[in-house]
C-alpha cells in the first residue's frame, strides 16, 4: 500500500527547488523535518536523488548549428533534383537562393502555422555554409537547398513543398507521405533555385491524403489557402 | 551550467508525472529546449516549469495521443499519490478526460494542485493570481471532476 502524507505534502515544486539549492535555509529546514517524518515525500525526494546520476538524453542540435555540419549536408546533396526537370513553370520557379545577414529591425518574417498537437515550422538548409536566416534571406545562382520540418510526433500528413514567384507555384519536391514528424525531419530529396525575382518557399501539407496541386492558387497569404502551410521569403542576391 | 543540464531532470520528472509516458516526456522536454534556443528566459526554472505543463495540457488534449499514451502510460512515473480530489486519485485515462472539459486555467491548476500537490499559495504565486481565483478555479475542478465521476457511474453500474 502506499504510503500517505503525514501532514500537507511538500510540492513537487518546492522539492525540486530544494534539490536545486534554490531555497531559503529556513525552507530547507521545514523541509527536511518533514520529509523525515513522511515516507511519501521521502520517497519523492528520493526519486529526484536518484535520478541525477541519470544521464541526460541529448538534445536535438540546435537549428543555427545544423547547417554548419558539413557531412549531413553532403548526404543529401547526392539527392538534389534539378527543379528545372519536369516542370511546367520551371522558368518561373526555379531561383537560387543565397543569404543575407538577418536584420533584426525587420522582424521574424518566419510564419509560424498551427497543426493538432503543436506548431509546424521548417528550416532552409543549403548553399555554402549555413541555414537561410529565420527572418528570410536572400538566394544566388544554382543553390541548392532542402527543407527540415519540425512538426508535432502526432501529425500525420502529406506533405508538399511550393516556390512562389509572382503568384505563381512550382513544386520540385515529390510529395512526401511517410514524414515522421518531429524535431527537423527533412522532406526527402532536395532542390535548386535561379533566377532573380524575390520567392516565397512554403511547405504546406494535407491530413486528408495527397494535396491537390493543380487546385492550388497562391494570392494573399498562406493562412486564407486551403490547405496549411509555412512560408519564408527569399530575395535574390545583388 | 545550461538550462537544459540544471533544470532537464526536473522537468522531465515534471512532464512524466503529467503524461505518465517517459518518452513522450522526453518529447515535450526537449522540444520546449529546442524552441527556446538562445531566447534569454530558457534559463528561468519557474516559465520552464509552466511552460512545460502548459505543453503537457496540450498533448493530452490532443485525441490523438490518447492510444499512445494509454499503452506506454507507467504509473510509478507520477509517484506516490499524495493529493485527492475527494478520497480519489486522478488516473491518466481520467485525466485526458478530465482535461477537455476544463479551461485552459484551470486545466493548469489542476496539473499543479493534484499532479504536482502545490498548495494553492504556490499556485497562486506561479500564476500570479489571488488565491481566490485558484480556489475558485480548484472548485470547479472539483464540481468537473465529481460530475464526470457521476457519468461514469451511471453508464458502468
Amino acid at each position: 500500500m502506499t504510503a500517505q502524507c503525514t501532514g500537507t505534502p511538500i510540492s513537487w515544486w518546492r522539492l525540486e527547488r530544494y534539490h536545486l539549492g534554490e531555497l531559503a535555509a529556513d525552507d530547507r529546514t521545514e523541509i527536511e523535518a518533514h520529509v523525515a517524518a513522511c515516507a511519501a515525500c521521502s520517497a519523492c525526494l528520493a526519486r529526484i536523488d536518484a535520478d541525477a546520476a541519470i544521464p541526460l538524453p541529448a538534445l536535438p542540435k540546435p537549428r543555427t548549428e545544423i547547417a554548419r555540419d558539413k557531412p549531413a549536408r553532403a548526404r543529401w546533396r547526392s539527392l538534389v533534383v534539378p527543379a528545372t526537370a519536369g516542370l511546367a513553370l520551371a522558368a518561373a520557379a526555379i531561383v537560387a537562393i543565397g543569404r543575407v545577414p538577418h536584420d533584426p529591425t525587420q522582424g521574424d518574417r518566419t510564419e509560424l502555422a498551427r497543426a493538432k498537437g503543436g506548431d509546424v515550422d521548417f528550416v532552409l538548409v543549403g548553399g555554402d555554409d549555413d541555414v537561410v536566416s529565420e527572418a528570410g534571406g536572400t538566394y544566388h545562382d544554382g543553390e541548392t537547398f532542402k527543407a527540415l520540418v519540425t512538426c508535432p510526433p502526432s501529425l500525420i500528413a502529406t506533405w508538399d513543398l511550393v516556390v512562389i514567384e509572382q503568384g505563381r507555384g512550382a513544386f520540385p519536391l515529390a510529395p512526401a507521405q511517410d514524414l515522421a514528424c518531429g524535431n527537423l525531419a527533412p522532406l526527402p530529396g532536395a532542390f535548386r533555385l535561379t533566377g532573380r525575382e524575390p520567392v516565397d518557399i512554403c511547405v504546406m501539407w494535407s491530413e486528408e491524403g495527397p494535396i491537390d496541386r493543380s487546385s492550388l492558387t497562391f494570392g494573399g497569404p498562406p493562412a486564407a489557402w486551403a490547405k496549411p502551410a509555412t512560408c519564408k521569403h527569399l530575395e535574390p542576391s545583388r | 551550467m545550461d538550462a537544459y543540464e540544471q533544470y532537464g531532470r526536473a522537468l522531465l520528472r515534471k512532464a512524466e508525472r503529467i503524461l505518465g509516458s517517459r518518452d513522450d516526456a522526453r518529447d515535450v522536454v526537449q522540444s520546449l529546449f529546442v524552441d527556446l534556443a538562445g531566447a534569454p528566459h530558457a534559463a528561468d526554472f519557474a516559465y520552464l516549469y509552466r511552460a512545460v505543463t502548459n505543453r503537457c495540457i496540450t498533448v493530452l488534449r490532443d485525441e490523438s495521443n490518447r492510444a499512445r499514451l494509454r499503452d506506454r502510460h507507467d504509473e510509478a512515473l507520477r509517484g506516490p499519490p499524495r493529493t485527492r480530489v475527494d478520497d480519489d486519485v486522478i488516473g491518466t485515462d481520467f485525466l485526458q478526460k478530465l482535461v477537455k472539459e476544463l479551461e485552459d486555467g484551470e486545466a493548469e491548476v489542476l496539473a499543479y494542485r493534484f499532479l504536482d500537490d502545490m498548495t494553492q499559495d504556490e499556485i497562486a504565486e506561479a500564476l500570479g493570481l489571488s488565491r481566490k481565483t485558484i480556489g475558485k478555479r480548484l472548485d470547479r475542478i472539483r464540481a468537473v471532476v465529481r460530475r464526470m465521476r457521476a457519468e461514469g457511474e451511471r453508464r458502468e453500474p
